[in-house]
């Protein structure tokens, strides 16, 4: 589904915030990417998403090259960011229009699945209102509908827990184990150790850039608890 | 330190960002900002001076002097007015820090007073600019000028804010009642707006035509008989000049006693005010909703024209052209004769009037399009945004087309009405409307262009607000000159081509801005491209 191989990304300040990091995502897996602030988790993922341009690497999604087949590696990804940046001045369903405008989605499936993902996590009152009147947990919860109403085969996200109540993040775990029993897959970035070790079966550690351990969360964690073992690496 | 100035002094510190003049890395900046303050002061007294010196030597002819004391009352009092509706909404309605501040153990009658301080203090600058230069003058021309005049004039100088500010904030209030009950409340902001600005504008041209000796001896005569009738002025006159202890105190009550008023009743009611105007009504449920589909570019123009007409800023920095050239088609509809006397009078060159008429008619059309670029600052306004964009699964091509969208739906439709106005008005014949007609699109085609391909050259992706973008970025103001650019460069070279045929030469230029135009789309799909790819 997805394969990362050497991927380094340099910013202007010369900050080298992605070293060659390599990983691979099968359909079905739900990867769990871990480390402190700054380590170049949302950095790789914006690689991954297309937003951010690298120096040097591979990243083929579904066997595409994002560099050389952008919009046919973005068909088929959803990136939902750590922060809900969005059109403050569009309506929720105007905004989910737009996105379905733009992934082609018919209006029979749109409607569709808009009102089911709506439903699942009780946010059908708020469709209709301004985006700029939402909390930050109801902007969270309208981008994870956008990005579920174009059926991604990979779901990008980062930090996807953050803002959202203890129900809504309970339903987000659901459609992610839903999507990978269906042959999908996903890739998110999180600090909650406990909800990696839960969800995933695959987790990668990254520090300054580097991954430091990569794998099937068995294998990785061993006997030790993720926390434990994500401490270890961490003050090395 | 109290709350009160410790709220007024954290407001006005943040508002006017002085911390990071403070720094030394901003120090360039900072040197930059008041060279540019010393600057607006300077323009101000010669300009309101200049004027004031020209009218008063009028006046003490007419021995009519202290009217030019009136002017420094009624001069600030309207700007403020004017300036207090504009800005009493995002002061006292919903206002950023409002959470903030009402979580904090103050009074809410002390956030208020805060706030409408704030309001003052910005108040004292505009009206020091406005009145003080034609005190000056007066007071240099008066021959008989006491100590009093001038701690009287300083007393009621601090006096004459109050009232516009009290009539401004309800004039406000009653604004934002009525558009929270309409289905867009921002029709209403932005249709003052433009008023306001035309009005502006109007006054301006008015000053300029009256600057001759006789027109302003009449005016400053009908002037003198309003003085004497309106109670306010003569109030003023007999308080500063005549030094009357009544008519001061009379005078300071209606300036002072409004303002107190306006403070213990809004004060009142300020947090249920405010709370009504955050509230969000219920909507319906999605069973009620329509999803509509549109190809990408369709959907992406539709998201920057739901955009542009939400922000009051972002039209009225770039629709004005447009609606000057709107208004002037219906003005040369209403007064066509005038008009064509005026182009008799400038029939210059050698020309016919049916010409000079084509060239008068070219000109205001490609200024007044040409300046108006939404696409100038639609790469920049994405900001944080940016990110949908970017991971979505169109090419930039699409992305441009989208934007580029908003720049035609702004211009064309506008300037495609006005030219029909303009041709049926002024009696052009067919084919001149059709020249007319082709150099409108391509206008409205190359100010989009324009815009899109400077704002790829100079995006500003960080800032607070969209107004930096709008107003204050590069893009925003090299758009601008490069407009002008284009219009002074046609006209030079149609002088210097010694055209006989305008028509022909419309046509030219036309066909010119279309060749231009396809120049910036190469540049836009190719070399934007990358520079998108890279933001």
């Amino acid at each position: 589904m997805l394969k990362i191989d050497n991927l380094s990304k340099t910013y202007k300040n010369a900050v080298k915030a992605v070293d060659g990091i390599s990983l691979e995502i099968m359909a079905g897996d739900i990867f769990g990417f871990i480390g402190p602030n700054g380590a170049g988790k949302t950095t790789t993922l914006k690689c991954v998403a297309g937003i951010l341009n690298f120096e040097s690497g591979l990243i083929l999604i579904n066997g595409k090259n994002i560099k050389e087949d952008p919009v046919g590696c973005k068909a088929d990804i959803a990136y939902i960011p750590d922060n809900p940046d969005i059109y403050e001045s569009l309506t929720g369903v105007q905004y989910l229009n737009f996105i379905a405008d733009i992934f082609k989605v018919s209006k029979a499936d749109r409607e569709r699945l808009a009102e089911y993902y709506a439903t699942k996590l009780s946010f059908n009152d708020a469709l209709g209102d301004v985006i700029s009147s939402y909390s930050h947990g109801m902007k969270q919860k309208l981008v994870i509908i956008s990005a579920l109403i174009h059926s991604p085969k990979l779901l990008i996200l980062d930090e996807p827990f953050t803002g959202l109540d203890p129900q809504a993040a309970f339903t987000v775990k659901e459609i992610m184990h839903t999507m990978c029993k269906e042959g999908g897959a996903v890739f998110f970035s999180t600090h909650i150790l406990d909800v990696a070790e839960k969800i995933c079966n695959k987790v990668a550690i990254i520090k300054s850039g580097r991954i430091v351990a990569s794998g099937d969360l068995d294998s990785v964690k061993g006997d030790q608890s993720l926390e434990g073992i994500f401490m270890e690496l961490a003050a090395k | 330190m109290n709350i009160l100035s410790s709220l007024l002094k954290a407001d006005l510190v943040n508002s006017f960002a002085l911390n990071e003049l403070k720094n030394k890395n901003n120090r360039k900046k900072a040197v930059g900002m008041i060279a540019v303050s010393l600057l607006v002061v300077l323009m101000c007294f010669i300009y309101i001076g200049g004027a004031s010196w020209f009218i008063s030597d009028i006046l003490l002819k007419m021995g009519m002097l202290d009217i030019l004391l009136v002017f420094s009352f009624i001069m600030p009092f309207m700007i403020l007015f004017l300036m207090d509706i504009y800005k009493m909404p995002s002061h006292l309605f919903s206002f950023k820090d409002y959470d903030l501040l009402m979580s904090l153990p103050i009074r809410d009658n002390t956030v208020l007073t805060a706030k409408v301080l704030r309001i003052m203090t910005e108040s004292y600058v505009w009206e020091f600019l406005v009145s003080f230069p034609i005190f000056l003058v007066y007071c240099i021309k008066c021959p008989d000028l006491g100590i009093m005049t001038v701690l009287l004039y300083i007393l009621m100088f601090i006096a004459i804010p109050a009232l516009p500010m009290s009539i401004g904030a309800v004039f406000a209030l009653l604004i934002a009642k009525i558009s929270i009950k309409m289905r867009n409340k921002n029709v209403v902001i932005i249709i003052g707006s433009f008023a306001l600005l035309i009005l502006i504008m109007g006054l301006s041209f008015s000053i300029q035509s009256i600057m001759n000796e006789q027109v302003i001896m009449n005016a400053m005569e009908q002037f003198g008989n309003l003085v004497k009738s309106f109670f306010m002025f003569d109030l003023y006159l007999k308080a500063v000049v005549g030094h009357d202890i009544v008519s001061t105190l009379i005078l300071l009550a209606i300036l002072i006693v409004p303002f107190f008023v306006f403070i213990n009743i809004f004060g009142k009611s300020f947090k249920h005010i405010n709370s009504a105007m955050m509230e969000t009504k219920a909507q319906r449920s999605i069973k009620g909703i329509k999803f509509i589909s549109d190809s990408p570019v369709i959907a992406i123009a539709k998201k920057e024209i739901n955009f542009y007409t939400h922000c009051i800023i972002y039209i009225t920095n770039t629709m004005f052209g447009m609606v000057l050239l709107f208004i002037g088609s219906i003005a040369a509809a209403v007064m066509g004769d005038k008009v064509d006397v005026f182009i008799a009078t400038y029939s210059v060159f050698g020309f016919t009037e049916a010409d000079t008429k084509m060239m008068v008619i070219s000109v205001v059309i490609t200024y007044c399009m040409i300046l108006c670029s939404p696409c100038s600052a639609s790469i920049s306004l994405e900001g944080k945004n940016l990110w949908i964009l970017k991971s979505m699964p169109v090419d930039e091509k699409t992305i441009f087309k989208g934007k580029l969208g908003l720049g035609l739906v702004v211009t064309i439709p506008i300037g495609v009405l006005s030219s029909i106005i303009i041709y049926i008005a002024l009696g052009l014949t067919f084919v001149q409307w059709l020249v007319v007609l082709l150099l409108t699109i391509s206008c409205g085609i190359l100010a989009s262009m324009l815009g899109l391909f400077v704002n790829l050259l100079f995006p500003k992706m960080e800032f607070k607000s969209p107004t930096e973008v709008v107003k204050q970025s590069a893009a925003s103001g090299i758009s601008i000159f490069a407009g002008m650019f284009i219009v002074i460069a046609t006209i030079i070279i149609g002088s210097l081509l010694k055209t006989q045929n305008i028509t022909l030469f419309v046509l030219f230029a036309g066909i010119a801005y279309l060749l231009l135009s396809a120049a910036f789309w190469y540049f836009i799909t190719h070399k934007g491209v990358r520079i998108f790819r890279g933001l």
